[in-house]
């Protein structure tokens, strides 16, 4: 009843005019990018971070988280009607969205999209509001010991389940960790690897960071190709086209409640997130199926589930960060920079440190969603119209947001230097194959880590052991060790299964 | 060699620099661990996979298709002068100056089209961060603040 209670308090402060308005605007905003095929949700809330500064915490969260879960709302939109995904999590949408349009079903396609992330975002805010304290009482009893494991545990999954080989992603973490030690070490003073330049005794920015990575790179991959979304575009849909008829909420209402729960697991998991929900789900569909074989072929349950599954773990995924203070996934890590840029360091203590924070976002979900229902079925013909934007202006367009953005930060000419180079980097890293989430992710828990592991190791007396002899630690460890070496004894065994084979 | 193996090898070296010069800032310093010890072990670990990666590793596929190098070069190209061009120039120039160039000479838009564009975007991007904002734009030789 506490949590209810609770949330309706949260429904108190986002009904205030000013955070109700930014929460509409996140939805909206949220959804355009979503619709638009190149410019993720990572990179659009990177852009805005210089923006959020302006806004007090609550509203600044509010805004970003709504551009998040909007994103996935309007990015199944471009992957239904052209096959091409708005944003990564959207990519199984187009299995069976895309055959759906080619049938002449696009308006139950998008309807059910639409009907499916709503119920589970509602769903999923709810099951928030009630796991959401348990989560952050347990966490309290956390000392540097365990939160060292748990840092260790979570960059593990983020680098196990980041998209490429499980190496690369590792690569991507070290360099994190490595990026996050520049500047001043705050116990001695020492100066690291800031090569005498006094604008790097602070460290990299992560907003400037993320800017570079997520929206330079960005600008460098649209500039590759001349490209061109319009052609396919033609239909007009009407109200009725996108209500889903009995037979559908018939085939797709126990997919859409089996994603709801595989989501929000799988969005509770640092390293977790919507990609990989949607994709169990799409997965688990197709298994438990009487007619698997319909699946890419227009199953509406292979829609109806992943979309379920991919708006739960979105909203999920808020839980470590802000009961725990780890990020899910680069989403949530650059919303978590946006958390520290304002002074608020995310973990345990927030939710008793600032509950107008807290149970905001949290109710902020739900008017999020009905705002979102409400824009998404009657207003998809303005939104499908934005796909008609041509790249060419888009590029420019996030370039200017982005140096100027980092400029603003510290009104540095400085920064625009750093973005710019970040960029170029993270372009190259993108094409040789390295997914840049772990890396942002590393650096973000990069401080956290290295402040834990001192403070353990002088507890210990310089001996590594209570790592060992605290039972959550050593939990942490192991599934940590098991997570690492599994997959590795997995790979030897089919190895050694095809050799036999052959 | 491929670009993910040039691309590792390149890190497993910033790996190991970046090691060496930590272990110099002191890897354990009064019975305590020293600020080196953190960025030592990262260093290595960096070293470490990006050497098994440029081992085990393949170039990924570019599922999109070829790449345009003389288009990437000219983008190249604007994101750099725009980036030195700012302070010298002014915010407001140097942005309208990169869009009306960039869709006049990479994307082929109509000059018309270009200006148009390029007016409307340097506008609303100086209107947002200079005065929503509050941003101190640099204002350039034309000082237009």
């Amino acid at each position: 009843m506490d949590s209810i209670s609770n949330l309706m308090a949260g429904l108190g402060v986002v009904l205030q005019p000013a955070n109700l308005a930014v929460a509409f605007l996140g939805s909206v905003l949220g959804t355009a990018i979503g619709v638009l095929p190149g410019l993720g949700p990572t990179a659009t809330i990177s852009l805005l971070l210089p923006i959020s500064i302006m806004l007090d915490p609550t509203a600044a969260v509010i805004l970003l988280a709504g551009i998040y879960y909007g994103s996935l709302y309007g990015g199944s939109t471009a992957s239904i009607l052209l096959r091409v995904p708005g944003e990564a999590a959207s990519v199984v949408s187009c299995f069976d969205g895309y055959p759906m349009a080619q049938s002449g079903r696009a308006g139950v396609a998008l309807g059910i999209t639409a009907f499916a992330s709503f119920i589970a975002g509602i769903v999923a805010t709810f099951a928030i509001a009630l796991v959401g304290p348990s989560f952050a009482s347990a966490a309290l009893v956390f000392g540097p010991v365990e939160k060292t494991a748990l840092v260790v545990f979570g960059l593990t999954l983020a680098a196990n389940i980041g998209e490429g080989p499980r190496i690369r992603a590792w690569v991507m973490v070290a360099l994190g960790l490595l990026l996050s030690t520049m500047g001043v070490d705050l116990v001695t003073g020492e100066e690291r690897y800031t090569f005498s330049i006094p604008y790097l005794r602070d460290g990299l920015h992560v907003a400037v960071l993320a800017m570079g990575m997520f929206g330079v790179s960005e600008v460098l991959i649209l500039a590759e190709r001349k490209r061109d979304f319009t052609s396919a575009l033609s239909a007009r849909y009407r109200l009725r086209d996108l209500l889903p008829d009995a037979s559908d909420w018939r085939a797709s209402g126990k997919p859409m409640a089996r994603g709801t729960v595989l989501g929000f697991v799988l969005g509770l998991l640092p390293g977790g997130g919507a990609l990989i929900a949607s994709f169990a789900s799409y997965v688990m569909e197709k298994r438990i199926s009487r007619e698997p074989e319909r699946f890419g072929k227009g199953a509406i349950e292979g829609l109806a589930g992943p979309e379920s599954a991919n708006n739960a773990a979105a909203q999920a995924s808020f839980i470590p960060l802000l009961c725990l203070g780890i990020p899910a996934n680069a989403v949530i890590g650059v919303i978590m920079g946006g958390l520290l840029m304002q002074g608020i360091v995310p973990g345990p203590r927030l939710i008793f440190d600032h509950p107008e924070l807290f149970w905001g976002v949290i109710a902020s979900m739900l008017i999020g969603n009905a705002m979102l229902i409400i824009l998404n079925v009657p207003l998809i013909r303005v939104f499908v119209l934005l796909l008609r934007i041509p790249p060419a202006m888009m590029a420019p367009a996030i370039l200017i947001f982005c140096v100027i953005g980092a400029f603003s930060i510290n009104n540095s000419m400085f920064d625009v230097g750093i973005v710019i180079i970040c960029g170029f980097l993270a372009y190259a890293l993108r094409k040789s194959g390295f997914d840049l989430a772990p890396l942002l992710l590393a650096f973000l828990l990069g401080s956290l880590l290295e402040q834990n592991l001192r403070q353990g190791l002088i507890l210990g007396f310089g001996s590594p052991m209570l790592f060992v002899t605290s039972p959550i630690s050593l939990a942490f460890l192991v599934i940590a060790g098991m997570t690492l070496v599994l997959p590795l004894l997995q790979k030897l065994r089919w190895r050694r299964s095809g050799g036999v084979a052959s | 060699m491929t670009m993910s193996r040039i691309s590792a090898s390149l890190l497993a070296m910033v790996g190991l620099v970046a090691a060496a010069m930590a272990w110099r800032l002191g890897i354990w310093t009064s019975g305590q661990p020293g600020p080196g010890l953190f960025p030592f072990a990262t260093g290595i670990l960096l070293s470490a996979t990006a050497i098994f990666s440029a081992i085990q590793t393949r170039n990924p596929e570019d599922g999109d298709g070829p790449v345009d190098f003389r288009r990437l070069g000219q983008y190249a190209v604007a994101i750099i002068g725009f980036g030195i061009a700012m302070k010298p120039l002014g915010t407001l120039i140097a942005t309208f100056g990169l869009i009306g160039g960039v869709l006049r000479f990479i994307e082929d838009r109509s000059r018309g089209h270009a200006f148009a564009v390029a007016v409307v975007l340097a506008g609303l991007s100086w209107g947002i961060f200079r005065y929503l904002l509050g941003v101190p734009l640099p204002p350039g030789f034309m000082e237009i603040q």
